[in-house]
């Protein structure tokens, strides 16, 4: 029996936004490091990062099965086909967006309160601090723009995921198989229903961070 | 509560909040999944097959014994390398090349005929090649190599060694002709469904099994493709059950649990064939004919590569 259409949208919701938080907290580490970087040696990373946004997921998903499947080196963790893969594997998809979209918003910040924090004659680490204080807003963009990738990758999830029927199947992978089947109809409806979640979360999110930010 | 909501009213100290609780919702559900962990077989197949028969057989399996099974859909190559790893441990597919490529290689141990179907040759209803008029798979192949020569028609191939693709490089071995690099032979690289709806909007022939064509055909996604030629006793499409070897040591511990599978599949997953698919020409269960379609298999496992 074919699992019910809301336990398909629940776990897509659940891996997409696990897997965009990580992206997101690494994504903010990452960048803060870069911040701290020669402006040269930040832009050549940056750079790396740019290029990785338009990698194809399913090479992500072939690297992440090579690390879980049963001889590979995380074999015995026994993630493979299992919603925690996912994570991984869709995190590895987000994270180069989440830096790369983090990046120059972050750097601005940073410059601005940088050359403050130096004026008064405060250590450089309160600097980092106020940064976070008052990045929010530009955080909360990162992580939409990691849910959103995350929410609509298919190499991935069915590759380390595999679509198992009440398991692993999310709301790509049923699109897909409905495709392979022919039944572009049951498709079109299913990629409809995503892309209302998405943008409905994406609107509740953004609606959530303003009145964070008002409150302050 | 007062001090709780003074304290998150700084937005990075809500940001923080939030996400100190993702981090704590992923890691009870990664718990939870954790300790709900239990034995099950993860098993493949070819996705136009697991909604032709397999499904059923496998439902049964489960209700008839406490073994879980998750399925992963996959085509044959994708089967076999999985097989390979590990990452499944038996398989229902239908690539009789790629199936002897594995056995040799040793990643199966045991593999067995457990259904088949016959082949059609399907096309446009206005039929340019006059294919209704075949007496034999080859002389319909020699009409529509004439055919695709005048311009007159086009052929659909699925190029990817699955059976239908076996069947067609022997039959245009035989005819003598080599439709390889011509522009009316058209390859897909996709499975049964898709080069079958192709092949409908293109309006070209393709070698098909029944029981793909009778399916779509009951669902009105094809209109215009008709059976044009078709004989009930060849060629046949074979089905085949894979077990993975038992040196593979991520299904060493399931062996008993595959076993008992390969049983089902054999013996009361015959008779569920049998009921639910073969009055409507789907699919036909391999009880009775193994011999037959042993040797069927064997000839047509020397074509490929």
């Amino acid at each position: 029996m074919p699992e019910p259409l809301h336990a398909v949208i629940l776990r897509s919701i659940y891996v997409s936004s696990m897997a965009a938080l990580l992206a997101f907290i690494v994504g903010s580490f990452i960048v803060i490091i870069l911040l701290r970087m020669p402006a040269r040696v930040s832009r050549n990373v940056l750079s790396v990062f740019e290029g990785l946004v338009g990698i194809p997921p399913i090479v992500v998903g072939v690297f992440v099965y090579m690390l879980v499947y049963p001889g590979g080196p995380l074999g015995p963790l026994k993630l493979l086909y299992t919603p925690t893969a996912m994570i991984i594997g869709e995190f590895l998809v987000a994270l180069p967006l989440a830096v790369a979209f983090t990046y120059r918003p972050l750097e601005s910040l940073w410059r601005e309160l940088a050359e403050l924090v130096e004026s008064l004659g405060a250590p450089r680490f309160k600097a980092v601090l106020l940064v976070l204080r008052e990045s929010p807003p530009i955080l909360l963009t990162t992580y939409i723009i990691s849910f959103s990738r995350s929410i609509g990758e298919l190499g991935v999830a069915l590759i380390v995921g595999g679509g198992i029927d009440g398991v692993t199947n999310v709301m790509t992978t049923a699109i897909a198989l409905e495709t392979s089947l022919g039944n572009y109809e049951v498709a079109l409806k299913l990629g409809i229903v995503l892309v209302s979640i998405a943008v409905s979360l994406i609107i509740a999110l953004r609606l959530a961070g303003a009145k964070i930010v008002e409150a302050v | 509560m007062a001090k709780v909501y003074r304290w998150l009213a700084k937005p990075y100290r809500a940001l923080l909040a939030l996400v100190a609780l993702g981090l704590l919702v992923f890691l009870v559900t990664a718990l939870w999944w954790g300790a709900q962990r239990h034995e099950y077989i993860t098993i493949g197949s070819g996705i136009k097959l697991y909604n032709l028969g397999v499904k059923d057989v496998i439902e049964g399996f489960k209700n008839s014994s406490n073994v879980d099974i998750r399925v992963i859909l996959r085509n044959t190559g994708d089967l076999m390398r999985l097989l390979s790893d590990g990452s499944i441990c038996f398989a229902f597919t239908a690539s009789p090349y790629l199936e002897s490529l594995y056995l040799s290689k040793g990643v199966i141990e045991w593999h067995g005929v457990f259904a088949y179907s016959y082949l059609i040759v399907a096309g446009p209803s206005d039929d340019p090649a006059n294919v209704s008029g075949a007496r034999s798979l080859m002389d319909a192949f020699k009409r529509i190599y004439m055919a695709g020569e005048e311009g007159k028609a086009r052929f659909i191939s699925r190029g990817d060694l699955s059976a239908e693709h076996v069947r067609e490089m022997l039959t245009w071995n035989l005819t003598g002709f080599d439709p390889r690099g011509r522009a009316w032979y058209i390859r897909t690289a996709q499975g049964p469904v898709q080069t079958a709806l192709i092949a409908e909007n293109m309006r070209a022939y393709l070698l098909m099994d029944e029981g793909t064509y009778i399916a779509l055909n009951v669902q009105d996604k094809i209109r215009d493709l008709k059976i044009l030629y078709a004989n009930s006793s060849d060629p046949l499409n074979l089905f085949v059950a894979s077990m993975v070897s038992s040196k593979n040591d991520a299904c060493k511990s399931l062996r008993a649990f595959i076993l008992e599978l390969r049983e089902y599949v054999m013996g009361p997953g015959q008779a569920i064939i049998e009921e639910k698919y073969s009055p409507q020409g789907l699919l036909y269960p391999a009880k009775g004919k193994e011999r037959e379609l042993r040797e069927a298999w064997e000839s047509l496992s020397k074509i490929g590569g």
